[in-house]
């Protein structure tokens, strides 16, 4: 019998996948948001639990939150693969196939669901449980492909977590979630749409329908000035509502007129490079200002704790 | 980085041999596996003995 000696290439890539692959099928940046609104969310409730309760519910909000991300990219790994911005990304980048990544998702979903029904209550589970399925089917498989609305009905995912975070701390839900929702909500489409005043061409060639692209940038322009103008007073909702102190109200209130300043930016200057500026400077500070107010929040809500 | 499989050689295949690379990554993973699985045993217990803990020094009237 003669010697047989051949190679094989492994089916993903070039080289098995290491743990750092997985863990950026996490999405990591937007893991770390959500468990700082979440924690904002927890923070709220008039009576948080024992500190490692609380710890555990937000390592499982966050695992969630994981989940959602792998199994997004399991789903999208085609658009992945032609835009600038996401084509190092493990899958599109060949490093792991499609199917790791959907079965780590789903163990993923499934474990973080039921480690927070056992550690907080079943209602915080179930809104997690709907907030993964509201970003894996609502937003990812069906309105981003099919709406330039993606980002304003999709963005209830991500306006999710304190919500999910009080009822985890409360087995309720009430005004002061509702209002962090409301928040992040309105918060969404200025953030993702000044982005995608800059990206629209990556957008493009990823045939995404974003509101740039089928729209036009005018009326994306329009629609970031709006959105900012209505983020301003529901921003300062925490204060006006008595649950935050008069630091955040001016906090809110400085940082509110500062957003419709560069939402205005956005909207007066249309062409070239100062165009391009005033789209990067409202996307930047959008960070930091949903940053500023959650972060008043939870120092606030954590003095106040520790008093 | 390829997989390499050899047949048969003196009459004893040897199956699909990793490089160093690929072993490297793969020990990783296991790594990542078990560090993450002990964690998660530690969580559940922690958070066991806290609710029990609760319930014990206010047991319900």
């Amino acid at each position: 019998m003669s010697d047989v000696s051949f190679t094989v290439e492994t089916q993903c890539g070039e080289l098995l996948a290491s743990p750092r692959d997985y863990f950026a099928l996490l999405k990591p940046r937007v893991m770390s948001l959500v468990i700082f609104t979440a924690l904002a969310g927890l923070l709220l409730a008039p009576e948080p639990p024992h500190p490692f309760l609380c710890f555990a519910s937000l390592l499982a909000i966050a695992v969630g939150a994981g989940a959602s991300g792998a199994l997004n990219m399991w789903f999208e790994s085609d658009i992945d693969a032609k835009m600038t911005r996401t084509k190092r990304r493990p899958i599109p980048a060949g490093r792991l196939e499609r199917d790791e990544a959907l079965a780590f998702g789903l163990i993923l979903a499934t474990l973080s669901v039921a480690t927070l029904g056992l550690v907080a209550n079943w209602l915080a589970a179930a809104l997690l449980a709907f907030t993964i399925f509201f970003y894996v089917i609502i937003y990812t498989m069906w309105l981003k492909r099919s709406t330039p609305m993606n980002i304003v009905i999709g963005g209830a995912a991500g306006a999710l977590p304190p919500v999910v975070g009080f009822a985890a701390a409360t087995g309720e839900v009430t005004l002061p979630s509702l209002v962090l929702f409301a928040i992040i909500f309105i918060w969404t489409p200025p953030h993702f749409w000044a982005l995608a005043l800059v990206k629209s061409d990556d957008y493009a060639r990823a045939g995404v329908p974003m509101l740039p692209n089928v729209a036009g940038c005018d009326r994306t322009r329009l629609e970031i000035l709006i959105y900012s103008l209505l983020l301003a007073p529901i921003g300062a909702l925490p204060y006006l509502l008595g649950f935050a102190s008069d630091v955040y109200g001016a906090a809110a209130a400085l940082s509110g007129l500062a957003f419709g300043w560069l939402a205005f930016e956005v909207y007066r200057r249309r062409d070239g490079a100062v165009a391009t500026a005033a789209a990067w400077r409202l996307f930047g500070f959008s960070i930091l200002y949903l940053f500023l107010l959650f972060l008043i929040l939870v120092i606030e809500r954590a003095a106040q704790l520790a008093a | 980085m390829e997989t390499k499989r050899e047949g048969r050689d003196s009459g004893e295949a040897k199956g699909v041999v990793l490089s160093e690379e690929q072993l490297k990554r793969r020990r990783l993973r296991n790594y990542a596996i078990g560090l993450a699985v002990v964690l998660f045993m530690a969580l559940i217990y922690a958070v066991t003995i806290i609710r029990l803990g609760g319930g014990a020094s206010h047991p319900p009237s």
